[in-house]
């Protein structure tokens, strides 16, 4: 079962985020900030297959973020699927450069078109994990 | 009139001045002339005195010569009884009675015939009238008749044959005629005429008193010829008193002489002249009375003066008649020149003789007549002038009033410059006027408010060097800066960042101009700078408000989109028929609301011109290929026919497409929702000179006259949509429109209620340029 690291500091949409992914046959690991998913980083023994980042984040903000799981040898790979209300696009290519997997817009997604949208992460990841690890 | 009372007046003036003169010097000189004047009186009287006697003589020479009274004196003795005959004849020489008698003497002195026969055979050879006679001579003598006892003047003349005197004819002279002669008054200053004989004995005077009186005492030996003679038997001769003129009457001849004798009666002096009279022994004795003269002088005076006077009167008279004439023609010129004066230059010469003064009034008349066409001329130029003048006046009333104006320009111009001054020293931006260096000659007060470096800390200085608030820009910056404004004498524009005195850095918007002279040399440069750094902040919080705005709208409502769509996709157990509808309404609703802000976000990202337009080469077909994709299930769902027509000449074009895909989604969707089932939508796409021109038509409801002008503007819908359709934002047109508008288009539309609605919108062939914004659209 694929791990989801998600990360929304809004409470209301972390919950839906997390049962539609858990009803999706996923196991999602639910961060409501930036410094919270790095500790959950740290303490997890596997790697989640797709991080699910929310850019506006009370704390530290998405960019801060991704920066740092960039700068981690061990994170650096993790397909990171930023679902944010807006974003300037500068701030978009900049994510982007940084190696973001994919940018969507929360409100003209359902969530079950961003969940195949993470889907296509995971998949290939799984099968190379099941490969490697098969 | 005048003239003629004035000439009157002149006339008798002149007159009254003459008789004055002449008075004066009558006066004056008629002691003297007066003594002339009688003696020239006298002169004259004593010739026709001896024309008188001349007479007498003349006949008694006459009677001398009858042959019949000489041949009666040679035959007296034969024809003594021709006595009778020969009175007769002698009576015939007394035609006018004038003689008393008319006798012939023989030589032995007695009368032979006689008109007074008393005389016959008298004899009178006593007379000297005789004896002269009978020795040849002519005589006249004064005696008193023997025989009449009347005094007579005789005159003889001697009867000659061959030489012999034969007798003496003689005639005696009514002494009356000279007495008479004597009383006619020919000098009136004259008191006394006398005619003395030879023996100063007057013999005839002008008044009776004075016959036989001697002027004065005859002397003895005259006395016993007078009694030889018998001249004047019985007469008593009285003496008068001039004495002196007796004694000196024997050489008086015909000149006169004055004597001045004393009146020892009268107690005065008097004049006397006297001459003779011819050749006769006579003399003319006159009295001149000196008072009498200047009375007879005055009267005479008085007589010139009313002659004078009179002539002075019928002068006058004459001049008035001759003048009236003359005059009558003045008066009507007089007239006329008076008419012309008072402005009747019409007025035609009233004199109608033919004269100087007719040529006077046609000159006049000329002179009207070319005084009436100068006076013409003149009123006509005096009205050009006037007209000119009222023209002038109302150009200078004009003048005035811009004078006026310019006055209270000047004054206005002096406080605007007051104004300018003081708007450019108050202005909040800084203001600094430089030289062709750069070097500082004046700044605002904003300069130091901003930089904190004073105006006598800059004056003199380099603007915006490292000393004072510049410096900070890499080179490059200021060596465009530089040729920007002194070389290519152009508007230099740019934001810099700035620090003030005590090192506050800001950023600053500036704009340096170039002060051109009219020969396009830099005179100088005048920068405006304004320190922008609140701005640029005002923009960053603008910028995160629409993040705010959007992240904090869209999370609640990402978060009802998400929970429905779980409810709807049964994740929290199945939903009943009502259930569903319910949650399928707070889904929709919640999609408009997402919509709403989605358009707000928009536009407020077009119109802050913070929008990013990123052109790239777009094929326009396949955009509208892709709304259509996007619109074929609500297009299918009203069954509508939808073509599209593109230009094969239709390049790809340089534009935004995530904008202009707004534009056509806007478009169609507006198409879609307000056409009827199974209506028609159109989509043309053509190359009209630089521009490819977009439109879309359908033949649906089309839009109302009354809303088509507002159609634009944002939040509005009109009238008939609404009540169609309860959805919709208002704000797709007014977007589409900005969207347009910032790509350097047009847009435009024809719509008829009923019939159908067509929109166009314009693109640059030759693209859009890009736009460095923050936001994209949809983001």
């Amino acid at each position: 079962m694929a791990n989801i690291l998600v990360i929304e500091d809004e409470k209301l949409l972390l919950e839906v985020i997390s049962k539609k992914l858990a009803l999706s046959g996923m196991n999602p690991i639910s961060c409501s900030g930036g410094e919270e998913a790095l500790d959950c980083l740290e303490k997890l023994s596997v790697m989640p297959d797709v991080i699910w980042l929310d850019y506006h984040l009370k704390g530290m903000d998405g960019l801060v973020f991704l920066e740092a799981i960039k700068k981690n040898k061990k994170w650096e790979k993790i397909p990171v699927v930023v679902v944010s209300n807006s974003a300037s696009s500068d701030e978009v290519h900049h994510m982007l450069a940084l190696g973001i997997n994919k940018y969507i817009l929360k409100a003209e997604y359902r969530l079950d078109q961003i969940v195949e949208a993470i889907k296509e992460f995971i998949s290939s990841e799984t099968n190379n994990e099941k490969s490697i690890g098969g | 009139m005048e003239v003629v009372s004035i000439g009157v007046a002149l006339i008798l003036v002149l007159g009254l001045v003459t008789m004055f003169i002449i008075q004066t010097v009558v006066r004056q000189d008629m002691n003297k002339s007066g003594e002339q004047l009688t003696d020239f009186a006298i002169n004259y009287r004593a010739k026709d005195l001896e024309e008188i006697f001349d007479v007498s003589k003349n006949l008694v020479s006459i009677i001398a010569s009858d042959k019949e009274i000489i041949s009666f004196l040679r035959d007296e003795e034969a024809k003594k009884n021709r006595g009778d005959e020969m009175n007769e004849k002698l009576l015939n020489y007394n035609s006018g009675n004038n003689y008393s008698a008319i006798y012939l003497i023989g030589k032995d002195g007695r009368t032979r015939a006689s008109t007074d026969r008393s005389f016959i055979d008298q004899d009178y050879s006593f007379r000297q009238y005789f004896k002269e006679a009978m020795r040849g001579e002519n005589y006249a003598d004064v005696n008193v008749g023997v025989t009449s006892k009347k005094m007579g003047y005789y005159f003889s003349s001697p009867i000659k044959i061959d030489n012999e005197v034969v007798g003496v004819a003689v005639i005696k002279m009514n002494p009356e005629i000279v007495f008479s002669f004597l009383k006619e008054e020919c000098i009136a200053a004259l008191s006394d005429l006398m005619v003395v004989d030879r023996f100063g004995i007057v013999v005839g005077a002008n008044r009776d008193g004075l016959i036989f009186k001697s002027l004065g005492k005859i002397s003895q030996d005259k006395e016993e010829i007078l009694a030889t003679e018998d001249k004047y038997p019985n007469v008593m001769i009285d003496s008068l008193s001039y004495q002196e003129i007796l004694n000196e009457l024997q050489y008086i001849g015909n000149e006169v002489r004055d004597f001045k004798t004393y009146d020892n009666l009268n107690k005065r002096f008097e004049n006397i002249i006297v001459t003779k009279v011819g050749e006769y022994n006579f003399f003319l004795v006159a009295k001149i009375d000196d008072q009498k003269v200047a009375f007879e002088t005055g009267l005479m005076f008085r007589k010139i003066g009313g002659v004078i006077l009179v002539i002075m009167f019928f002068g006058s008279v004459l001049m008035l008649f001759l003048m009236s004439s003359r005059l009558n023609p003045l008066e009507q010129l007089l007239v006329m020149s008076r008419k012309i004066s008072m402005g009747d230059f019409d007025y035609k010469n009233p004199v109608k003789q033919k004269n100087d003064l007719a040529e006077l009034g046609e000159t006049m008349e000329t002179m009207a007549m070319t005084i009436k066409h100068r006076w013409d001329e003149l009123e006509k130029m005096v009205e050009e002038r006037t007209e000119k003048l009222n023209e002038q006046a109302k150009s200078m009333e004009n003048t005035k009033l811009a004078v006026n104006n310019i006055l209270d320009d000047v004054e206005g111009v002096a406080s605007d410059l007051e104004k300018y001054k003081m708007a450019v020293d108050n202005s909040s931006d800084c203001v600094v006027i430089t030289d062709l260096e750069g070097v500082v000659i004046y700044v605002n007060k904003a300069v130091e408010r901003v930089t904190g470096f004073s105006t006598y800390e800059v004056i003199g200085k380099k603007a915006g060097s490292k000393v004072l608030w510049g410096g900070q820009m890499p080179k490059e910056f200021y060596e465009k800066l530089w040729k920007t404004i002194k070389s290519d004498k152009k508007v230099f524009e740019g934001e810099l960042n700035n620090h003030s005195k005590n090192g506050r850095p800001y950023i600053s918007r500036l704009t340096i101009s170039p002060i051109l002279s009219n020969s396009d040399e830099v005179l100088y440069f005048v920068g405006v700078e304004r320190d922008i750094t609140r701005e640029k902040e005002v923009d960053r919080s603008k910028t995160d408000f629409i993040y705010l705005t959007s992240h904090q709208l869209r999370t609640p409502l990402s978060a009802m989109k998400w929970f429905c769509e779980m409810l709807l996709a049964g994740d929290a157990g199945e939903l009943t028929k009502d259930q569903r509808e319910f949650v399928e309404n707070i889904s929709q609703s919640n999609e408009r609301m997402i919509d709403l802000i989605n358009s707000l976000l928009n536009i407020s990202r077009v119109e802050s011109g913070r929008i990013i337009i990123d052109p790239t080469p777009t094929d326009l077909e396949k955009l509208v290929q892709d709304v259509l994709t996007e619109l074929d299930k609500n297009i299918k769902e009203k069954k509508q026919e939808v073509l599209l027509s593109v230009s094969d000449s239709l390049p790809r074009v340089n534009v935004d497409p995530k904008l202009i895909r707004e534009v056509y989604k806007n478009l169609l969707t507006n198409a879609n929702k307000y056409t009827q089932e199974g209506g028609r939508i159109s989509v043309i796409i053509s190359v009209e000179g630089g521009e490819v021109v977009s439109q879309i038509s359908d033949n649906g409801m089309g839009i109302p006259v009354a809303d088509q002008s507002k159609i634009f503007e944002r939040f509005f819908r009109a009238e008939n949509i609404i009540k169609l359709e309860t959805e919709g934002t208002g704000l797709g047109l007014y977007l589409a429109k900005a969207i347009v508008e910032s790509s350097m288009g047009k847009i435009w539309f024809k719509s008829q209620e009923k019939v159908g609605t067509n929109f166009w919108f314009t693109l640059p062939l030759s693209g859009v340029k890009a736009h460095k914004g923050q936001v994209s659209i949809n983001s």
